[in-house]
């Protein structure tokens, strides 16, 4: 019988983390609760195949995110359609540069409204933004995670932060921080 | 004098080298770009302010001590059940 003392050890310093993850996947609190518990049960049914010494924060966000995907995605479908500006990467921070050369744009965004925009990605882009720019794992950690090639965490990330990019920076022209593009 | 090929490939590079991921060479030649050239730069502290910002609202949230002492009470009902 495994010693949950020793798993609680290892695991509840990944609670914080565990939970903002479940939250942005979810974009809802109870949900979020629900998919930790979950995620805790499951890790804690196959803590016999966890190896001593490596990377649990890796192994319950794979946990975590294969719960996700079983349990909640096929609930939420998104119909967000993404319309990108591929052929102009730097399109937005033109935007924002011409208006705003001193930098206050940043600044004067809440943080909930950043984490608003960030909930309403899809989904793909979405869980790849959260583990690399908010939760700080290396580009390596999410290729394991989300069991895609490197390459591929890369270019998601490029597509999630230029959304990202738009979105804020169309909230900044909402509060009139920014002026509307001609 | 920089060359529109320098900037391009700095901007390519650019989001590598913020997240620390780019390779020491890549590194080098980005930093040395971006001390010749201003709107690379300028464009770098964009960047880099945008992922400051996605930190900062990320990193102040953590889970409730109600949900956590739940979290904690449902794990132990099933390790010990």
């Amino acid at each position: 019988m495994a010693d949950v003392s020793t798993f609680e050890s290892e695991v509840l310093p990944q609670l914080d983390t565990l939970y903002r993850v479940g939250r942005r996947l979810t974009g809802e609190t109870a949900d979020a609760e629900d998919l930790v518990q979950e995620t805790l049960l499951r890790a804690w049914r196959g803590w016999a195949g966890f190896t001593p010494g490596s990377n649990v924060r890796a192994w319950l966000l794979t946990i975590l995110r294969n719960t996700f995907v079983s349990r909640w995605r096929s609930r939420k479908r998104e119909g967000i359609s993404i319309s990108l500006d591929d052929a102009d990467p730097h399109a937005i921070y033109r935007a924002v540069g011409s208006e705003d050369p001193e930098g206050h744009f940043f600044e004067r965004v809440v943080d909930a409204k950043v984490l608003a925009a960030v909930e309403a990605l899809p989904e793909e882009f979405r869980e790849a933004l959260v583990l690399s720019d908010l939760e700080g794992l290396p580009y390596a950690e999410v290729a394991q995670v989300l069991a895609i090639p490197v390459g591929t965490v890369k270019s998601r990330l490029f597509r999630a932060r230029r959304l990202l990019q738009h979105r804020l920076h169309d909230h900044a022209v909402e509060l009139g921080i920014l002026k509307a593009k001609p | 004098m920089t060359t529109p090929f320098d900037c391009r490939r700095a901007l390519d590079e650019l989001q590598d080298w913020l997240h620390r991921e780019a390779t020491p060479d890549s590194a080098t030649a980005i930093e040395h770009h971006l001390a010749a050239c201003a709107p690379c730069r300028r464009h770098a502290e964009f960047e880099q302010r945008f992922q400051m910002v996605l930190g900062r609202a990320s990193g102040q949230e953590h889970c409730p001590p109600e949900i956590r002492d739940r979290l904690i009470a449902a794990l132990r009902r099933e390790a010990g059940g």
